[in-house]
């Protein structure tokens, strides 16, 4: 089966100095991966690096086996590869249900009635919010429609920068409830980068470790999430 | 002149003030930008109507059309050569470069069709219609349309996706770019909008005042002070702040001469930032 994303020998920086360097990795479609790291890891400078956002300086990125590593932001996007950033990135004048429609506002042949519907079926909670401006939700309210914002134009690939970032912990439970619902997007692959290992564990088939900005350890969760690689990772 | 045709002088003039000021709000809406060189793009709209319509003899409407033509595209060198390279420059640095395209502008203008004064020929009755208000056949035609436009984008800013692609690249740039918009295309077409809107303005008004070179500067204070005094980004604001401009600039014309009309902008811009910098529908200055 072809990976819905391969990344191959990956180094990228903020300028010509990497700031990743050598990542290697893939995820089947419909399959939860993992990246987890401390501080300054390297986890976010590789998902933009993976979205367009950072420049790649050398190695290769395929999504469903189309090499993507030269194409724009906006070009990868509509290729089916979507990125939740860590700080979000919402519209804080717009409303909950315009946000649901930026989302598929490039998308080809999906009606924004559709996304409306698929996004509170998948996230309840947005609802009762659906009139609401952005910046006057909560945090975890605000994460619940960043991801709905991407899940919706239901990408092959669904890249989540630091989800349970700033969340209270009945929120970060919210987050892996919603996670888990997203399994309903049938094929959907989603690679999430986290510092905090409750998500991981709870959602993640394979992990990836990174540490100052090098890939440590790449496998089955349930063995790596016990390693030294992780105590070496984070302390 | 008695204060109805002052009062009708002064919305004819508004009229056109605000598809200025609506072209004015599309890019800043949309890019953050605040284009300085729309007074020019508006006298650019006069001169290639007054060039097509009245020295080469083309249908009057035509001329229009062509000189609205020419304003979207003025609008979309500008964005690519002059404000994408400054991208990620200071506010400053945009407004200077804008200014001084204006300045260039004015010289071009004045170099291609000399210093006289211009008239250019009508598109519509000269006659009063409706006499109270001292409105033509023309004035009524630049009501209509400019009432026209502004339902019409408002309408399409709202409920369309190039409209929603606008108001996501003007809220967060990031946020649209992760939402798959490209903030260039969508920029372009701001900008083209907006040359689009300054080159009508220009058409449909300059049959009823002369047009000279330098109104570039003129009428981009006007429209901004008219932005200013309706609440930037507003659009709303920018039909209000066109109106009550255009209506103050020809009171005090007819109160006190038409030579203190142009330092109305001024006055208007200095209340509004002392009393109410957000201007009357803006939520920010």
């Amino acid at each position: 089966m072809t990976a819905a994303l391969e990344v191959k020998g990956l180094s990228s920086g903020y300028t010509q100095v990497a700031v990743v360097e050598d990542v290697a990795f893939s995820v089947e479609p419909g399959r939860y991966l993992g990246i987890v790291g401390s501080n300054g890891a390297g986890k976010s400078a590789l998902m933009q690096a993976i979205a367009g956002l950072l420049p790649s300086l050398r190695g290769t990125i395929e999504l469903a086996g189309i090499d993507i590593t030269r194409h724009m932001p906006w070009r990868r996007w509509s290729e089916g590869l979507v990125l939740v950033p860590e700080a979000r990135e919402l519209w804080p004048d717009l409303t909950v249900e315009d946000h649901i429609r930026g989302g598929v506002v490039n998308a080809k042949g999906l009606a924004a009635r559709e996304a409306l519907d698929l996004a509170y079926e998948l996230f309840p909670i947005l609802t009762d919010l659906r009139s609401r401006a952005a910046g006057q939700l909560s945090g975890g309210q605000q994460q619940t429609l960043a991801i709905a914002r991407a899940a919706v134009s239901r990408p092959k690939v669904l890249l989540l920068d630091e989800p349970s970032l700033g969340l209270s912990p009945i929120a970060v439970e919210q987050l892996v409830e919603s996670l888990g619902t997203m399994r309903e997007l049938d094929s959907m692959a989603v690679v999430i980068a986290e510092q905090s290992l409750t998500v991981v564990r709870e959602t993640c088939e394979r992990v990836l470790v990174l540490s100052l900005g090098k890939q440590v350890e790449l496998g089955a969760a349930n063995v790596v999430l016990t390693r030294e690689a992780i105590e070496a990772a984070f302390l | 002149m008695d204060l109805g045709s002052a009062l009708g002088s002064g919305l004819v003039n508004g009229f056109a003030l605000v598809l200025v000021a609506l072209g004015f709000t599309i890019v800043y809406r949309a890019t953050g930008v605040v284009n300085f060189a729309n007074g020019s793009q508006m006298v650019l709209g006069g001169y290639v109507a007054w060039e097509f319509g009245t020295v080469i003899g083309l249908p009057i409407p035509l001329a229009i059309v062509i000189a609205v033509v020419v304003g979207g595209l003025s609008g979309y060198v500008i964005n690519r050569f002059a404000m994408r390279p400054l991208q990620s420059a200071s506010l400053l640095s945009q407004v200077i470069v804008l200014l001084a395209i204006t300045e260039v502008s004015s010289t071009a203008f004045l170099q291609a069709f000399g210093p006289e004064a211009q008239a250019m020929a009508p598109y519509a009755s000269r006659s009063p219609l409706i006499p109270s208000l001292g409105w033509s056949g023309m004035d009524i035609v630049l009501i209509v349309v400019a009432c026209i436009l502004v339902v019409a984008l408002t309408i399409t800013l709202r409920r369309s996706k190039e409209g929603l692609r606008m108001r996501m690249v003007a809220s967060n740039r990031t946020g649209a770019v992760v939402a798959g918009v490209n903030p260039a295309r969508t920029s372009a077409i701001a900008w083209s909008v907006g040359g689009c809107l300054a080159a009508l303005s220009g058409a449909l008004i300059f049959p009823t005042f002369l047009l000279v070179p330098a109104l570039g500067q003129q009428y981009t204070f006007d429209s901004f002070a008219a932005v200013v005094l309706g609440g930037f980004g507003s659009f709303p604001g920018a039909v209000i702040g066109g109106l009550l401009t255009g209506v103050l600039q020809a009171l005090v014309a007819g109160q006190f001469g038409g030579s203190y009309a142009p330092f109305v902008s001024l006055a208007v811009m200095l209340v509004v930032l002392l009393v109410k910098p957000a201007g009357l529908l803006g939520k920010s200055a």
